[in-house]
């Protein structure tokens, strides 16, 4: 039996998880308050996910970055692999919230999606 | 709570609320439309009565005498156009005659005196316009005229200036009886009275059959009138009437007070209470009518038409008494003619009822005198161009027919209870009301209108982060009054804009968004609201200005490319500016100052929004959320973030971000330890750590140094409180912050706070929704002001107390009668506390014990108090939170 110490990032509680472990199957999860960090505790230990957020250049928008984020948790080990991609695309304004930036970032399955609208430079925000 | 609210801003709830005004109570008139005088007050004959016509014995009979006979005087207290120019009832039937003495002798009865009887030659002696079929007349000496607006306005107006509070716009859609009084709910939110008047005119059955079960119903009779131009007005000198009928007095022919010759009334009742069009039988009617008793009325000089209702009971007679069935709410309902004439009496008479009831006490101190609009033709010609000379306005003519100058426009729109509308313009100065009706003046006076009203806002938001926008919104959907965000940046969104990590928005809308994103969910709702937004301007200082009506305006002075520098006048204030990061300088670390140091959020604008990187080797001093955030961030840009050093003994920042900003990317975390020298003359170059004892001062030997060429401060943020300290605001000396009240009122009355400068928070959810409750509070003071009796509770607040183990509550201070059903007071505690209790006493007695596993500094904590556990203090009172438990923080390295 072995137990990992987490702190839970469901919501902004952080509960200290205790997750107990046999062999590579969680059996357990206490120091929760709610289902979200039984769930978080198992999946960290066995399938660790994150959003990931950064930026994109932006061409002809109102401003030179545009905010980025993966649709959808991708693997932990792929955050890097996931930056890389995001980092070679370069977008053209205008771009709506949601719009698709870049699909199937770094083979997750997960496309990464426009964080803000940005008009094209010649139309103004009002 | 108010002691009388009077229900209608017409000629009787003004003139009620004036005579009440004479008395130490806190009175609130409650009007449904934009302005006084906007219903039966309004479309009348103008005429103050004899006294002759009513039955002797009833109210209508005494309260006309009365009313007439308070008149001269009034006339000259309130600057009121008022003149007895006399009425003559005409009879064209011999076999008649009989009733103007029975008309006579019931007007002698009801103490009305100069009346004469005369015969035909007298009669025409008097005025040769009469018809050729009148055969004898009822001289009515004390019969007068009046301008209705002025007279109605001069009451309300000297009312104010006693203290009445006037809430417009808004409709009462209900009323419940409570132990101490009335709740009564309106479209512009709930308000309580220990007494209420229903001075609702034609709707007064709509009002009183709210409290009472013996019903009430009132039938509005439209009374059709036609209006003549100033150059008929001397076909008659005297107010002719016709002898009166079961339906009134009948139709008369009366020149006004201001000139015009005026005709009509007809009576028809309606089934709507709002029908005041005109018809073609009606009009056709008042000049068959008015010509039976004048000759020759020049009926093509005809300016205009229109109608106005009559609100009768069906007594026959004034009902103006205390409900049977519901005491505490007087009725002063089915005031139809005589009403005009009655209403100083009525507001004698019910001023009389309530303070009785009340047991009310007079103020030592009334003004019983209300100068109008400053009228210039009544000027000479020197005085007249000295004003001119002093304020051009008064030399721009804007309307021709009444020769009405601007300067008289701007007075109406300014003066305490000013015009809002072209009509109340209108009603004011008479601009528009002459031959061409308005068809020159309307677009000038509009523009004017919008110029002068333009500069008062109801609630104007200064910042347009989180909590501005918020507070706009809540403010906005709470009264729908007008609102302005002033924003310092090119968009709305403040510091969300470059917090690009996700993370927001799983209390307010249960998904975790980027701060772009959250910011985008606000920015689409103020769209959605239409509120105006100046962007790119910055306030430059915000001062205290008059008060009036309950209000203490503020002035805003501000600055943008546009516009330059401007002043906005607002009724509330929300202070949402945010706060600053604490800077190297101010944290007092040794070295040199080569480049390479930034704060965390500038090193966040410089990568999220400009795409650029402020260097490669990174150390990170303070622990705060922004410090974690940027410590992964500069990670992911290809950086290496070598340690993050914190001086106190626990994290700053939230667990999570420690979590996954720090230990997903294994960077240290050293805690009691800062740093204490800094190398490098161009470029930073290395940076040393120390471990620092319990009193933070560096253990000699425990030094490590870093080479870096970048250091991030993440070292505490500032709330931005420069312009609220100018507005006299006063400051908590441990948030930083204005100290507020549970409405998150700063001791500034009228000005709010809320989000980071009031006090810095860790989750913008929760900025989101301090924000709502400043906005609401903000958008109610803006509707209702406060009431004298509101400002001297201003001292009486149960305080709030900082105990053991808190840093500090917000808010400080809770005035309970405010409070709602519960109050949340937000904290922050000292230390690190396992295993203990969050404890509030009232007076040294408990009542309320929270259990809590963990309290960290780094995390906003709160309670909820109900209304209830704040009630049976001594006064002022005092609310104690501590931490009870010894604090067990160990520390972790």
């Amino acid at each position: 039996m072995e137990e990992r110490k987490l702190t839970c990032i469901g919501c902004p509680f952080g509960c200290s998880l205790t997750v107990t472990l046999e062999g590579k199957e969680p059996v357990s999860v206490t120091g929760n308050r709610c289902k979200k960090g039984s769930i978080y505790g198992k999946k960290e230990v066995t399938d660790p996910t994150r959003i990931v957020t950064s930026t994109v250049r932006l061409i002809g928008g109102t401003q030179n970055m545009l905010p980025v984020k993966t649709a959808s948790d991708i693997p932990k080990e792929k955050m890097f692999d996931c930056i890389r991609a995001i980092k070679s695309v370069k977008k053209k304004a205008p771009v709506r919230i949601g719009d698709v930036v870049l699909k199937n970032v770094a083979d997750t399955g997960v496309d990464v999606i426009a964080a803000q609208t940005v008009e094209a430079q010649s139309s103004s925000i009002t | 709570m108010y002691d009388i609210v009077i229900i209608g801003a017409g000629v009787s709830g003004a003139c009620i609320a004036r005579e009440l005004s004479r008395y130490q109570a806190s009175v609130c008139v409650l009007e449904k439309e934009e302005d006084v005088c906007c219903g039966t007050s309004k479309a009348n004959s103008a005429i103050i009565h004899g006294g002759y016509d009513a039955q002797p014995g009833t109210l209508k009979a005494k309260l006309n005498v009365l009313g007439n006979q308070m008149m001269d005087q009034l006339s000259k207290e309130l600057d009121i156009p008022f003149i007895r120019n006399g009425a003559l009832v005409v009879c064209t039937d011999k076999n008649r005659l009989f009733m103007l003495r029975e008309l006579m002798e019931r007007g002698e009865k009801n103490g009305v005196t100069g009346l004469r009887l005369l015969d035909r030659e007298e009669a025409f002696a008097l005025e040769p316009n009469l018809a050729e079929e009148v055969e004898g007349a009822l001289q009515v000496q004390g019969s007068g005229i009046i301008c209705p607006f002025e007279l109605n306005l001069a009451m309300a107006e000297n009312a104010h200036d006693n203290g009445v509070r006037f809430s417009f716009c808004t409709e009462v859609t209900d009323i419940k009886r409570k132990e101490d009084g009335f709740l009564l709910h309106t479209s512009t939110g709930d308000l309580k009275a220990r007494i209420i008047i229903n001075a609702a005119g034609v709707h007064a059955d709509e009002i009183h059959n709210m409290v009472s079960r013996e019903k009430m119903n009132i039938t509005a009779r439209k009374g059709e009138y036609l209006l003549l131009d100033q150059s008929a007005g001397k076909h008659v000198k005297h107010t002719i009437f016709s002898l009166p009928d079961e339906n009134g007095k009948g139709v008369l022919v009366t020149p006004t007070v201001h000139g015009n010759l005026l005709t009509g009334p007809t009576a028809q009742n309606t089934e709507c209470k709002e029908e005041t069009d005109t018809t073609a039988e009606g009009m056709e009617k008042v000049r068959e009518k008015a010509r039976k008793s004048v000759k020759n009325i020049p009926f093509h000089q005809v300016i205009t038409s229109f109608a106005g209702l009559r609100a009768c009971g069906e007594t026959g007679d004034f009902i103006i008494e205390e409900v049977r069935d519901c005491p505490g709410f007087f009725d002063c309902a089915g005031i139809e003619s005589p009403g005009l004439s009655s209403s100083p009496a009525i507001g004698v008479m019910m001023a009389d009822m309530v303070s009785k009831k009340l047991d009310l006490k007079k103020k030592e101190v009334f003004c019983s005198e209300r100068k109008g609009i400053l009228k210039p033709e009544k000027l000479s010609t020197e005085e007249r161009n000295a004003l001119i000379k002093e304020k051009p306005a008064y030399g721009n003519m804007i309307c021709r027919c009444e020769q009405v100058s601007e300067g008289e426009i701007i007075e109406a729109v300014t003066r305490p209870l000013g015009a809002v509308s072209l009509a109340g313009i209108k009603r004011r100065t008479r601009a528009g009301m002459g031959r061409c009706q308005s068809g020159f003046c309307a677009p000038r006076v509009m523009e004017i209108l919008e110029r002068e009203r333009k500069e008062s806002v109801d609630v104007v938001v200064i910042g347009g982060g989180p909590a501005g926008m918020a507070a706009a919104i809540a403010a906005k959907e709470e009264t729908g009054g007008s609102v302005l965000i002033l924003e310092r940046d090119e968009k709305p969104g403040g510091i969300l804009n470059q917090c690009i990590h996700n993370g927001f928005g799983l209390h307010t809308f249960q998904e975790e968004l980027t701060g772009p994103e959250y910011a985008a969910r606000f920015m689409e709702k103020v769209r959605d609201l239409q509120l105006d937004t100046c962007l790119h301007t910055m306030v430059l200082s915000l001062e205290e200005g008059e008060r009036s009506n309950g209000i203490r305006y503020k002035y805003i002075t501000a600055i943008n490319r546009e516009k330059g520098i401007f002043r906005i006048r607002a009724k509330a204030v929300i202070l949402a500016m945010g706060c600053r990061e604490r800077p190297r300088g101010a944290l007092n670390i040794p070295g040199s100052r080569p480049a390479g140091i930034y704060t965390a959020g500038t090193a966040q604008y410089l990568v999220n929004i400009e795409g650029r990187m402020p260097g490669k080797e990174v150390v990170i001093l303070g622990s705060g959320d922004i410090g974690l955030i940027m410590a992964r961030r500069m990670t992911l840009e290809g950086a290496h973030v070598q340690v993050v050093a914190e001086r106190m003994p626990y994290c700053g920042g939230l667990k999570r971000n420690v979590v996954q900003c720090l230990e997903d990317f294994h960077i240290p975390l050293k805690l009691s330890h800062t740093v204490v020298k800094i190398q490098g003359k161009e470029r930073l170059e290395a940076v040393t750590l120390a471990q620092v004892d319990e009193n933070n001062h560096p253990i000699p030997g425990t030094e490590e140094t870093y080479s870096c060429d970048t250091l991030l401060l993440s070292c505490g943020l500032i709330p931005e409180n420069e312009l609220s300290r100018e507005a006299g605001v006063t400051i908590n000396s441990v948030t930083g912050g204005p100290i507020v009240d549970e409405s998150l009122q700063t001791s500034v009355e009228g000005i709010f706070a809320c989000g980071n400068v009031l006090h810095v928070h860790d989750l913008v959810d929760d900025v989101s929704r301090e924000a709502a409750k400043a906005g609401v509070c903000a958008a109610r003071y803006a509707a209702h002001g406060k009431t004298e009796e509101e400002r001297s509770d201003g001292d009486a607040g149960i305080v709030l107390e900082a105990g053991e183990g808190i840093r500090y509550t917000v808010p400080s201070v809770i005035h309970r009668e405010h409070v709602e059903q519960e109050s949340e007071i937000r904290f922050r505690v000292k230390d690190v506390y396992q295993n203990c209790s969050v404890c509030v006493y009232l007076d040294e007695r408990k009542i309320l014990q929270k259990k809590r596993q963990i309290l960290v500094p780094g995390e906003m904590e709160s309670v909820v108090l109900k209304k209830e556990m704040l009630e049976g203090h001594t006064l002022p009172g005092k609310l104690r939170i501590q931490v009870e438990e010894e604090p067990t923080w160990k520390k972790e390295n």
